[in-house]
């Protein structure tokens, strides 16, 4: 049905905007969490840029078999990595939640940060990443962060 | 073939320069120096290793005669303004002290430049400015070949305009979005026929396919360069937000409505020009206009 013209007023709405889940900080420091913890061993700590990049890795579900290809140097073809800072500003909230502590260009997981990881796996939260990481974090040579990042990063 | 950078204008080849030097000597060593505010003084950047630099890029297709004249002319007329604005200049570089003057050109074509540079160099020196190292004081013609990782990173930034390929959409794909998409597409329907009255059926149509598009390609874009995404989003939120202040005084709601809002949302778009396609540019504007209607981020009563 035609709305008089004359009557008509523009509403503009004030409901918020979704936040995708990737964006979401708690989401976010969970992957940082679960990638130092898998990755690095005994020893708890990774490269920063290690972490930026297996975070930006396990975001992208439909994409580990390109990545899995390239970790294990079936392929050639270096996958898209880009500039995503949301990792970044997750870093700063695991710091200041004492998650993790920032020595050297390193992340080291902090008793706190042993503990989330601990309820993570109890509660059978990101299984699918933490199997990811398992099988491939370790893949991620400093070889293979240069290829991705053409050495910017 | 021209190379990369003899494609760059003369406004790029600056803008190329300050990427390629802020990626060379680090944030903490390098100095732009704005021109908005009564000029640069003649100086485009300086670091932190006592460089003044300066960029010129030449017009391509001249003949090695002018080509030297007009390099020589750039050198000694911005070599002049070292002694003229010598005070204001010192203030500014605190107390780093001078020992070279370069110029950033894409290439230099002729040994006499250097001879010139030479040349220029002593009489700088001769002048005795406060703030130039006279022993070491050095005028030099250089090109990026010089800044090689600097060179490759500013290339990378240029050439690394996003152009992701819009969604094809057919008749029978707007059909089965329409049928599966009850909500959105009543949204639709029943905005367009506010908006367009009986000739609404083509415009629905049209907002269909760009609600198809955008929808797959701000996916694209958050998958694969997530901070862009986020400004495209701000922009998006900021552009509703100022359309929620001015359509207070709209007087109608029609055709014009809908081009002014595809316009404006041009202009607010129009700041990531840089960093992506004409094509995907344009694909935000009625994107989403589309996505506030499917949305009901937009409604008429």
């Amino acid at each position: 049905m035609m709305i008089e013209k004359e009557s008509i007023k523009v509403v503009i709405s004030d409901k918020a905007y979704p936040l995708p889940i990737e964006m979401r900080p708690l989401w976010r420091i969970c992957l940082i969490i679960i990638s130092i913890a898998v990755v690095s061993g005994e020893k708890k700590y990774l490269d920063v840029k290690k972490v930026n990049i297996l975070v930006w890795m396990i975001i992208r579900k439909l994409r580990w078999v390109e990545y899995e290809n390239y970790l294990l140097g079936r392929a050639s073809d270096i996958p898209l990595v880009s500039v995503d800072t949301a990792t970044y500003k997750a870093v700063e909230f695991s710091m200041s939640k004492n998650f993790v502590e920032l020595k050297d260009g390193r992340l080291y997981l902090s008793s706190k940060g042993k503990d989330l990881y601990e309820v993570l796996v109890e509660n059978g939260i990101m299984i699918d990443e933490i199997d990811f990481l398992k099988k491939f974090g370790k893949k991620l040579s400093n070889d293979k962060l240069k290829g991705l990042t053409g050495g910017f990063l | 073939m021209a190379s990369f950078i003899d494609n760059l204008s003369p406004k790029e080849w600056e803008v190329f320069c300050e990427d390629m030097l802020r990626y060379h000597y680090g944030a903490r060593n390098f100095w732009l120096v704005p021109d908005q505010d009564s000029g640069d003084l003649g100086l485009e950047f300086f670091t932190v290793d006592g460089t003044l630099f300066q960029c010129y890029c030449p017009e391509h297709g001249v003949e090695m005669k002018m080509y030297k004249k007009k390099i020589q002319k750039k050198i000694n007329d911005d070599l002049k303004k070292l002694k003229d604005n010598e005070h204001e200049i010192s203030v500014l570089l605190d107390e780093i002290l001078i020992n070279q003057w370069v110029l950033l050109t894409p290439e230099n074509k002729s040994k006499d430049l250097i001879s010139y540079c030479n040349k220029k160099k002593k009489e700088i020196v001769s002048e005795n400015i406060s703030y130039i190292d006279n022993d070491n004081f050095i005028v030099k013609i250089e090109t990026s070949d010089s800044y090689k990782d600097g060179k490759i990173y500013a290339q990378s930034v240029f050439t690394s305009a996003i152009d992701i390929p819009l969604l094809e959409v057919t008749e029978d794909e707007k059909l089965k979005w329409v049928s599966c998409n009850s909500e959105f597409s009543d949204n639709i329907g029943r905005k367009s026929d506010a908006l367009m009255g009986e000739s609404s059926s083509k415009f629905k149509g049209v907002v269909v396919e760009k609600y198809m598009q955008i929808d797959k390609f701000l996916e694209s874009l958050r998958n694969d360069h997530p901070d862009l995404y986020a400004l495209v989003e701000d922009s998006a939120r900021a552009q509703l937000e100022n359309m929620k202040e001015t359509s207070v005084f709209s007087s109608s709601i029609d055709k014009e409505f809908v081009q002014n809002v595809v316009e404006e949302n041009k202009k607010a778009f129009s700041k990531h020009s840089k960093i992506m396609s004409a094509n995907n540019m344009q694909s935000l504007s009625f994107g989403y206009l589309s996505k506030w209607l499917a949305e009901c981020y937009m409604d008429f009563k």
